[in-house]
């Protein structure tokens, strides 16, 4: 006559262990397959603002610093249709604006790599022509990257020009 | 020879505590999940494309995320606030890690710069100097 062992019981609780290991291993994996599906997946471009200094100097239009590579963004109006894009005196306007000014603010970024670039973007500007513009900075490798801010607006609470 | 009885004797028994155990453990699992995804609720937008975008692992995991929809509003956390309710959100915050914490912008790329600009103002009065810009790559 067979005697059954504890050795076989326990051969026998085991395997019943994994299979539930195996339900629950499966459900999470399905819960993060239906929760990923439609994620795009989202890059961050980070800036770096000047906390606190919204109430920095004041730099009047006509009086810009030398030392500083303003780049203006204008929005369409005045008779053209499309973004322009202003810097130093040249003028970028095509659809490969972009790339143009990268290559420009390149040259300039080898020349003096510590340069202030100083984003004056038109208020109407679409927000992705503005981090476009930003983008272009960035891909010329500069170190400070600003943003200009129009202190005759009636909604500034600081009223002068921040750096960002 | 005698046969032991020893599991007959026994009968089936059903240890239920790994069970419990599993179950409460979902529970908590899908409880914070589903409040990770509520609270940054994803609006959709269409987001600006740069080539200069970084890995959102390497972002702050304190970090408020506003979304701006093409139509002008600001949404957080899935509900439209005002930017006062957003600065009063900043302020509360300034008494904490404020170096670490870090606004984050999904913005639509074609909504005006205007609409944005008080956003980033109201950041550097608040004290927050880590923003970002949501963006595909290129």
């Amino acid at each position: 006559m067979r005697i059954p062992s504890s050795h076989h019981n326990r051969r026998r609780d085991d395997g019943t262990a994994m299979t539930s290991m195996i339900d629950v291993v499966f459900l999470l994996l399905i819960f993060f397959v239906c929760a990923s599906v439609g994620q795009v997946h989202e890059n961050l471009l980070p800036t770096k603002l000047s906390g606190g200094s919204v109430t920095a100097a004041e730099v009047a239009a006509t009086e810009r610093p030398l030392g500083e590579a303003w780049v203006r963004l204008i929005g369409p109006g005045d008779g053209t249709s499309g973004i322009r894009v202003e810097v130093e005196g040249r003028t970028f306007a095509g659809p490969e604006r972009y790339r143009e000014l990268a290559q420009f603010l390149g040259s300039l970024a080898a020349a003096a790599p510590d340069l202030p670039v100083i984003l004056d973007i038109d208020p109407e500007v679409p927000l992705g022509e503005a981090l476009a513009a930003y983008d272009a900075a960035r891909v010329a490798d500069f170190d400070a990257i600003h943003f200009a801010i129009d202190i005759t607006k009636p909604d500034r609470r600081s009223g002068s020009a921040a750096r960002r | 020879m005698k046969v032991p009885a020893r599991i007959r004797e026994q009968g089936i028994s059903l240890n239920l505590t790994p069970l419990i155990d599993i179950v409460f453990l979902l529970v908590i699992f899908f409880l914070v999940a589903s409040h990770v995804a509520r609270t940054e609720s994803t609006e959709p937008v269409d987001l600006p494309v740069a080539t200069r975008g970084e890995n959102q692992a390497m972002s702050s995991p304190d970090r408020l995320v506003v979304t701006v929809t093409a139509d002008h509003l600001l949404h957080v956390a899935g509900r439209v606030v005002t930017l006062d309710a957003i600065r009063s959100v900043l302020d509360a915050t300034r008494e904490d890690a404020m170096g670490s914490f870090e606004v984050r912008i999904r913005g639509d790329r074609l909504v005006p710069f205007h609409v944005v600009e008080p956003l980033m103002i109201a950041c550097a009065e608040a004290g927050v100097t880590r923003v970002g810009y949501a963006v595909l790559p290129h």
